[in-house]
């Protein structure tokens, strides 16, 4: 076959399951252009074809995958797809990111994204053979966890390079914390509950195989930003740490900092020495390794060599051992036993255990009681009760069958004032590290359109720049200031969102691109870098203010996505806790809340760089407009719902 | 005089350990640690400290005796330090 020159595929693959139409649909390169790929792409097709009347479970709810832009080509970490849906988790806007091989071997079959629609009549699974479109039976395959509906997948298939999507059990019951997991456990779509909407379409499993290859335009070009990233990677301190110990180093930043956020988001400080990264690359790691052409090698595979655990073998991350403080467990088998139970089920890491932690402060607050628990109690620190309820969460049994509601939902359903306990924002429930101290992450958390989310921006820069990059970039020496400053903030973190947006529309990794030590390797990676590799690809000129702008317009959509649902500035909000109640501990966040005056002075400015209403958070129609927009201002505007 | 510093990775790959001691001279300022770590274990521990214009890299933060004192704020070179002072190197940036 030859080599086409350019990063995409050419087609678009539509799949109802109610009538098992398929179709296929050209690229439009002029689309392709404005809206780059991933998550543009995603966030086009889930705002055009899911209205408001659309309930996540509902047949008409499009679950939609598409590869990065760059994914399929030699560029170093770019190895990721987004799923997007509307997500029953926070009934708005939902997407997950994965890598593994399935994306590439979507792109090699032919297509940029595959949206599918309708619901099967009983258990099926896709099969994508180059042009060849089937839905077949999955009668055999209901029931199994993840990494044996992969394996079974690649038998029948009789092709051990075959690519697949799949939910396990936890998927299949419609378990709103459900992942879908690409490629065995290679990589999870964890986030807003997307394994669920793949359940209630009776969709099992896609597998899928290609064999064409994607080409490069201008292979000089290519080359030269090639080697102009490895050096950059060559000298960036942020690396070496991630290469050494994983995603597991982050530990370190929280130590210093002192926020843990365990047991439920209360306590700054924690006894994490068991869970210190040397621990588990001394004594547990059996493999490093990396996402496709990636140099920052950050990937890791543990095995529990004795105990009650023994033999488990898994890939595990940092907000593994995060969520086990948040459940005050710091045993190091446990986290990875976490880990290796949440994988095989099809679990959402991060939203299973804030929603345990959240029963367990109901527990200890006397809001859940042993007759709720079924005789089962449920401290914080009990590794086994940890364990037994990520099993019933998975499985819908007894009290995991309210949780597996999450948290907000299950608070609701529990009443007495349980709402206060579930740490979550727009129904998702938090990630990342505890917010108080810093009020630009807290107010990151808030501005997400997928609900709490760390890599939906770069928070981080704050900690990164002087003070005369603030002044030059922001407009303010204070957005430099971690602790006190206030200026310059919002539009940091406006700044931020568009910036790792550009990832997520070329799948790149965040952790290779998005994330430095200084600002000047962060914009040469996720700017510079980035938008030179897509012009390479692509043959096209498309300058970096353009692929800022491409970021921006991503956003803007997921943003009017969640608008029309009927979310303004009232739903960019953080938990009450983080305002009122002080994180307890000795490091430098000890002792902090996040000031309400200053949180609502940045979301005023990030709100004015955005060009959105600061009173009400919504959209403007000149805003939309200059983003190439205007059918979706119009839209608004029909709603009342412009700013 | 001698200080006492604990270093986070990369800083204690480069150094080869994760406590060390450090001579500095008296009336030593934050700046005259960085200065010492490198003249005593070189080029692999400045291309972690400097970035390639020779600038000091702003996401570090130091901890002097559990102070935090970010580099990206000025006159955080110039922070005085004592005989027997702990002071912690760590990388500012989370991201996960």
């Amino acid at each position: 076959m030859a080599k086409r020159k350019g990063s995409y595929a050419g087609k678009f693959l539509r799949v109802d399951l109610s009538t098992g139409k398929v179709e296929k649909q050209d690229l439009d390169l002029d689309f392709a252009h404005k809206y780059i790929g991933g998550r543009g792409f995603g966030s086009r097709f889930l705002y055009d074809e899911v209205p408001p009347e659309v309930a996540p479970f509902d047949p008409a709810n499009r679950l939609i995958f598409t590869p990065g832009a760059l994914f399929g080509t030699a560029v170093p970490a770019a190895s990721r797809t987004t799923a997007t849906a509307k997500s029953p988790t926070t009934g708005m806007h939902g997407d997950g990111h994965a890598s593994g091989r399935w994306g590439a071997m979507l792109k090699s079959a032919g297509y940029d994204m595959l949206i599918l629609q309708g619901a099967a009549p009983k258990p099926v699974y896709l099969w994508v053979d180059n042009e060849k479109v089937e839905i077949r039976d999955a009668g055999s395959l209901w029931g199994k966890t993840t990494m044996e509906t992969h394996q079974a997948l690649q038998e029948s298939l009789r092709d051990r390079e075959v690519g697949t999507l799949c939910i396990g059990p936890a998927g299949e019951k419609k378990v709103r914390l459900a992942s879908i997991f690409c490629d065995g456990i290679t990589g999870t779509f964890a986030r807003t509950g997307l394994g669920a909407v793949m359940g209630s379409k009776n969709l099992k499993a896609v597998a899928t195989r290609g064999t064409r290859d994607i080409g490069i335009a201008d292979v000089a070009a290519f080359k030269k930003a090639y080697q102009e990233y490895l050096q950059v990677i060559s000298v960036d301190p942020y690396v070496p740490p991630a290469t050494k110990y994983g995603t597991c180093r982050f530990m370190y930043h929280r130590v210093k900092f002192g926020i843990h956020g365990a047991k439920n988001w209360r306590l700054g400080d924690f006894d994490w020495k068991p869970l210190d990264p040397e621990v588990f690359r001394s004594d547990y790691q059996i493999k490093a390794s990396s996402c496709p052409m990636c140099p920052v090698r950050c990937r890791r595979e543990y095995r529990i060599p004795a105990g009650k655990y023994a033999g488990t073998v898994t890939k595990m991350e940092w907000e593994t051992i995060a969520r086990s403080m948040t459940c005050g467990v710091n045993d190091p088998e446990a986290a990875i036993y976490f880990s290796h139970l949440c994988n095989q089920y099809g679990l959402d890491i991060e939203g299973v255990g804030d929603t345990i932690a959240f029963a367990m402060e109901c527990y200890e607050k006397g809001l859940l009681n042993d007759q709720d628990t079924e005789g089962l109690p449920l401290p914080f620190g009990d590794s086994d009760v940890f364990m037994e309820m990520t099993r019933k969460i998975a499985f819908r049994e007894g009290l995991g069958d309210l949780l597996a509601e999450g948290s907000l939902r299950a608070a609701r359903k529990i009443g007495k004032g349980a709402e206060q306990f579930a740490m979550q924002v727009k129904g998702s429930e938090m990630s990342a590290a505890d917010p108080r101290g810093m009020p630009v992450r807290a107010v990151s958390y808030a501005t997400s359109t997928r609900g709490s989310d760390h890599l939906r921006s770069n928070p981080y820069v704050e900690e990164l720049i002087t003070p005369e990059e603030g002044l030059q970039f922001f407009g303010s020496a204070e957005a430099a200031d971690i602790f006190h400053g206030l200026q310059g903030k919002g539009r940091l973190l406006a700044w931020s969102e568009n910036l790792v947006t550009i990832g997520d529309l070329l799948g790149l990794c965040k952790f290779a691109y998005y994330r430095s030590a200084t600002l000047t390797y962060l914009r040469k990676k996720g700017v510079e870098l980035a938008t030179r590799f897509y012009n390479a690809c692509n043959g096209t000129r498309l300058s970096e203010e353009e692929m800022l702008e491409a970021g921006e317009r991503a956003f803007n959509i997921e943003k009017a996505f969640n608008v029309r649902e009927g979310a303004g500035r009232e739903k960019d909000i953080i938990p009450e806790r983080f305002f009122k109640e002080k994180l307890v501990g000795t490091g430098p966040s000890g002792g902090a809340v996040v000031d309400r005056q200053k949180f609502d002075l940045i979301l005023d400015e990030y709100y004015g760089a955005r060009g959105w209403n600061e009173k009400t958070g919504l959209q403007k129609k000149a805003t939309l407009e200059r983003l190439g927009l205007k059918d979706i201002a119009e839209d608004l505007a029909r709603r009342k719902r412009l700013g | 005089m001698e200080v006492r510093l604990k270093l986070y990775p990369p800083l204690s790959d480069a150094a080869g350990a994760a406590e060390i001691s450090l001579e500095v001279k008296d009336e030593a300022m934050l700046g005259d640690v960085v200065e010492a770590l490198v003249a005593r274990f070189g080029n692999g521990m400045r291309r972690h400290l400097f970035d390639t214009e020779g600038r000091i890299i702003p996401s570090w933060a130091v901890f002097l005796n559990q102070m935090i004192v970010p580099f990206n704020q000025p006159g955080a070179l110039k922070v005085p330090v004592k005989e027997k002072d702990e002071i912690s190197f760590i990388l500012n940036i989370a991201g996960g």
